[in-house]
């Protein structure tokens, strides 16, 4: 009798703990759910939880916080800007732009051209090094220093372009002739070549460039001064922002703890106490970790987006870039030559099958300037670009169309001579999507124009050595993209004008575009919206006609937070997306 | 020695050259050295060679004999399965990304009938109409004080993905590739890779080990040293190397893999030179004239065919192996071509949402892997001359 009840309790045992292995496995981020008091623990919004708020981010690498170098801009939340683009604290679902370093939104006095900017009194470093308008005349001479070439130093001469910061970079004048002026201590006066608008100036010069500590920036400075260690380990990366630096481990994580007597941090902009982030490069392991709960964020990719598509925790992202293939007009191989060609790629491009197969959550882009691309003020009102009609007739044109393309190609490959045609497309090695898209391309193409007369061969290269490839125009096909302004697209087409420095080769030349470019950014068109929404629609329809990038897909990435954050806004916004620094945590 | 044979054992008168040439020799001037009998006992049964003996003793080594089964079969359907296959390794079918295994028989017991468990919102039922098999559990999600609704539902992916009248037995990628025709499309590329490679490496390592081996001293020590410093250089370095600046490809990753996988096999060959230059018939053969290739390729070497053998044996895997690694890490060879190291490195991206895109391709490689050095094992046991007789 007592065996049998032995046998019973142990049977039991058994069948709870593989009933517990059972929801373990099978119901991803439920768990919790099925515990009523971790269920109560976890309800209720903005509940009173006054225990320690660290938010557990994620990014795959960081190879240096020297924000002179580095050009991802999410990564620098150690050091703070001039002018701080931030989701409203309120909760109004909007976005606005602060003073952060600045005591005072800088203005203009003569349009545009000459703008003052006055910094906070009482700023320092984490170590106590005073921050004042000295610190931001360094930081802008050593940005653009020539010795140096620093990567972000197109900061200076992008959207807006700082008076002779390009001539001075390329050492055709000396400092004193750039413009930028120290008035006093707290005080400094920028005159730009061209005027700018509010919006422009605020989202470029007072937005991206960063402080750098002089002393340590020039510590670390090598004897020729040609390159500084600054913001390569924890010792010399000071912090000036809304957070600290406390921790980085390479190839590991970092950690930032919030810094109280940042201003912004003061008129409580700022909930959480830390946030440490894991370096991690793999989107199945990030997957795991959150649904694990060891994350507070993750992208959904492909497969997950079935699943999860429809769970409150996932937040829909605009994003302003357009990924496709550059097409090299001027390729040594003669058939790229041919503009039907071109345009027959560009039309046989099923990227409406890419998009819904491969990337699964992305819309496929019959067009060059993303949905996410703003134009009007982000703060009085405007629109997205691609909601105007020029933008619409625009992608249109431009669907796909194989029928078209089978006979676009007919013609290009009767002018060839009626010889078969072969060409090579180049795409990122170690990243899965890209290569089933390149596989689908190929596949697609050499069917619909005939086995016998085409043939695509793939090759996989690094990132940086195919961008490479692209500049030095050693290629046919090649993925890629080319990062957009959100508020300022007309900025970034700068990279298709002729004068342009760091072009990649397509062959595409147009005094029509060039003048556009010119007008919407620093001509006649600056303050006319609507203007320059019928130039940007006529850009892209040069670039198109021309066949000098076939847009395939926008990388909208679906994210996921965890159910223990509270967002600031539950709009997307264009630029700071759900702000996920200003989250609130509401439970452990 | 007795009186008696010593006189028996006496050179006789010489003869008088004049007469008596040496060819001539009358055979009354030639005597019996002995008399006695010899008692040996007559061979009976034919005389079993040295091929013959090994093969009978791997014969009676029953996990040789197996592995070499599922050689065999695996080289078979490396060869044929493809071309059995109704589909083509190339061949996509985008709206069919992903699907599990379906097998016809198998799938009205349950397995592998293209069914998957899925987390799902009860609310996103509807879109999934016909495809929901069952529902498993429901619960519900709290989440911030809502109560939301969810099921563990069976989703037969093939009604969801209108792909009924498919049978994807070991399933399809994320482009709606079968994988089955891929996997063995790739043991394919993976088996050439490794035997050709293999096979080149016994060329030069068989060439290279003989004559450092048979010439020895300065020619042996300039010859040794070489293959040190090349054995030196670390394998994946030179493999990044090799196949960034020749591109990914068959050829380019035969080449990376006998750069300096001769080293091995020459360095054995170069120690049976040592053990057996010296015996004496070798050096009776080269007192007789034999030149050095007659005595490296006749005399020498036919000694080392059971070593090459099986150290051959033991490449082929390892070559695989080194392909599976690196292709692993990212340099595989070029797309659309598969092998069974992209397809695992393909596969582990999407470990846990599709497990069947790893499983086959780690089951072939591991059985490969498994087969070819029990294979070996037993050719070595077959092959070596202690054994002999047991």
């Amino acid at each position: 009798m007592k065996k049998k009840r032995l046998f019973a309790l142990m049977a039991a045992c058994v069948m709870l703990l593989s009933s517990c292995g059972q929801a373990g496995d099978t119901t991803t981020g439920s768990v919790d759910a099925q515990d009523p008091a971790v269920e109560s623990e976890n309800s209720g919004e903005n509940s009173a939880y006054t225990g320690a708020k660290d938010y557990r981010g994620w990014t795959t690498s960081m190879a240096t916080f020297n924000p002179q170098m580095y050009t991802n801009s999410k990564s620098m939340m150690n050091l703070g800007s001039l002018v701080a683009m931030v989701a409203n604290k309120d909760g109004e679902n909007k976005l606005e732009f602060v003073p952060h370093h600045a005591s005072e939104l800088p203005t203009t006095s003569d349009g545009g051209t000459t703008w003052n900017i006055k910094i906070r009194d009482g700023l320092t470093w984490s170590d106590g090094t005073p921050l004042n308008a000295k610190t931001y005349e360094y930081t802008m001479k050593m940005l653009v220093d020539p010795k140096l070439v620093n990567k972000n130093a197109t900061y200076m001469f992008d959207t807006c372009i700082v008076k002779n910061a390009k001539e001075y970079f390329s050492g055709q004048c000396s400092w004193e002739d750039v413009g930028v002026k120290l008035v006093n201590d707290n005080e400094l006066e920028v005159t730009l070549q061209y005027p700018a608008t509010e919006l422009d100036f605020y989202t470029s010069i007072c937005s991206l460039i960063w402080p750098v500590q002089e002393e340590m920036y020039e510590k670390n400075m090598n004897a020729d001064r040609t390159s500084t260690t600054y913001g390569t380990t924890l010792e010399n990366t000071p912090s000036a922002g809304m957070f600290t630096l406390v921790e980085w481990i390479t190839d590991g994580h970092d950690k930032f703890v919030r810094n109280d007597e940042d201003p912004l941090v003061k008129e409580g902009y700022i909930k959480i106490d830390s946030m440490t982030r894991r370096y991690i490069k793999e989107n199945a392991t990030r997957s795991e970790m959150f649904f694990k709960g060891e994350l507070d964020n993750h992208s959904l990719l492909g497969d997950d987006y079935i699943q999860y598509k429809n769970d409150p925790r996932a937040n829909k992202m605009l994003s302003p870039n357009v990924w496709g293939y550059f097409v090299n007009g001027k390729s040594k191989n003669t058939i790229m030559q041919n503009k039907d060609f071109r345009n027959a790629l560009y039309f046989a491009t099923p990227r409406e099958n890419i998009a819904e197969d491969v990337y699964k959550l992305y819309p496929p882009a019959p067009y060059i300037v993303s949905t996410g691309i703003y134009v009007g003020d982000p703060i009085s009102g405007g629109q997205y670009y691609r909601d105007t009609p020029q933008a619409k007739a625009v992608a249109e044109k431009y669907a796909t169309n194989p029928d078209k393309a089978k006979e676009l190609f007919d013609k290009a490959y009767q002018a060839n001579g009626g010889t078969p045609v072969s060409i090579e497309y180049i795409y990122f090695e170690g990243q899965e999507d890209q290569k089933r898209q390149a596989e689908i391309l190929q596949e697609t193409f050499e069917n619909l124009f005939g086995k016998d007369r085409f043939t695509m061969s793939l090759r996989a290269m690094p990132p940086s050595s195919a961008y490479d490839v692209y500049r030095s125009g050693e290629y046919d096909l090649g993925l890629g993209v080319r990062l957009a302004n959100v508020f300022n697209p007309w900025a970034t087409m700068n990279v298709w004008t002729k004068g342009y420095t760091d072009k990649y080769v397509t062959g595409f030349e147009s005094d029509e575009f060039d003048k556009l470019q010119f007008d919407c950014v620093y001509g006649e068109l600056v303050n006319d919206v609507e203007g320059k929404v019928k130039a940007l629609a006529r850009m892209e329809e040069l670039l198109l006609d021309y066949g000098a990038f076939v847009p395939v897909m926008q990388n909208d990435n679906t994210v996921m937070y965890s159910d223990r954050i509270t967002l600031v806004t539950q709009e997307y916004l264009p630029f700071v997306g759900y702000a996920e620094t200003q989250c609130d945590i509401t439970a452990p | 020695m007795s009186n008696k044979k010593q006189q028996k054992l006496e050179v006789p008168e010489p003869l008088d050259a004049k007469k008596i040439s040496m060819e001539k020799i009358p055979s009354e001037m030639f005597k019996n050295v002995s008399e006695e009998k010899i008692f040996d006992q007559n061979i009976e049964g034919e005389a079993i060679s040295f091929f013959k003996d090994a093969y009978l003793r791997f014969k009676k080594n029953k996990a040789a004999i197996g592995a070499a089964w599922i050689i065999l079969i695996i080289v078979f359907m490396a060869i044929f399965a493809p071309m059995m296959s109704p589909y083509h390794f190339r061949e996509q079918h985008t709206n069919f990304g992903t699907l599990p295994p379906r097998i016809p028989g198998l799938e009205k017991i349950g397995i592998a009938d293209g069914c998957t468990t899925m987390d799902l919102f009860e609310a996103d039922l509807e879109e999934f109409g016909d495809a929901v098999k069952k529902i498993k559990s429901e619960y519900t999600w709290n989440y911030k004080g809502k109560e939301i609704k969810k099921v563990i539902a069976e989703i037969d992916m093939y009604e969801y993905k209108d792909a009924k009248e498919h049978y994807f037995i070991f399933g399809t990628d994320n482009i709606g590739r079968d994988l089955f025709v891929r996997l063995w499309r790739g043991t394919r590329i993976s088996l050439l890779i490794g035997f050709v490679s293999v096979l080149i490496n016994c060329i030069i390592g068989v060439t290279y080990g003989s004559v450092s081996g048979y010439y020895g001293g300065k020619v042996d020590m300039v010859m040794q040293r070489f293959a040190e410093i090349l054995g030196g250089i670390p394998f994946l370095v030179m493999s990044i190397l090799f196949i960034m600046v020749l591109g990914a490809g068959v050829s380019s990753f035969i080449l990376v893999l006998i750069i300096t996988g001769w080293i091995g096999m020459s360095r054995m060959i170069r120690a049976q030179f040592y053990r057996y230059k010296d015996y004496e018939y070798v050096m009776a053969s080269r007192t007789m004239g034999a030149k050095d290739r007659t005595l490296i390729f006749r005399h020498i070497l036919p000694n080392a065919i059971g070593p090459i053998i099986t150290q051959a044996t033991f490449a082929v895997p390892s070559a695989i192996f080194s392909e599976s690694f690196l292709s692993y890490l990212g340099l595989g060879i070029q797309a659309p071509e598969p092998s069974i190291g992209v397809l695992l490195a393909e596969g582990q991206k999407v470990l846990t949402t599709s497990p069947h895109l790893t499983l086959f391709p780690a089951l072939v490689v591991s059985a490969l892997m498994l087969a070819f050095n029990m294979f070996g094992n037993g050719l070595r046991d077959a092959f070596d001359p202690r054994m002999r007789g047991l």
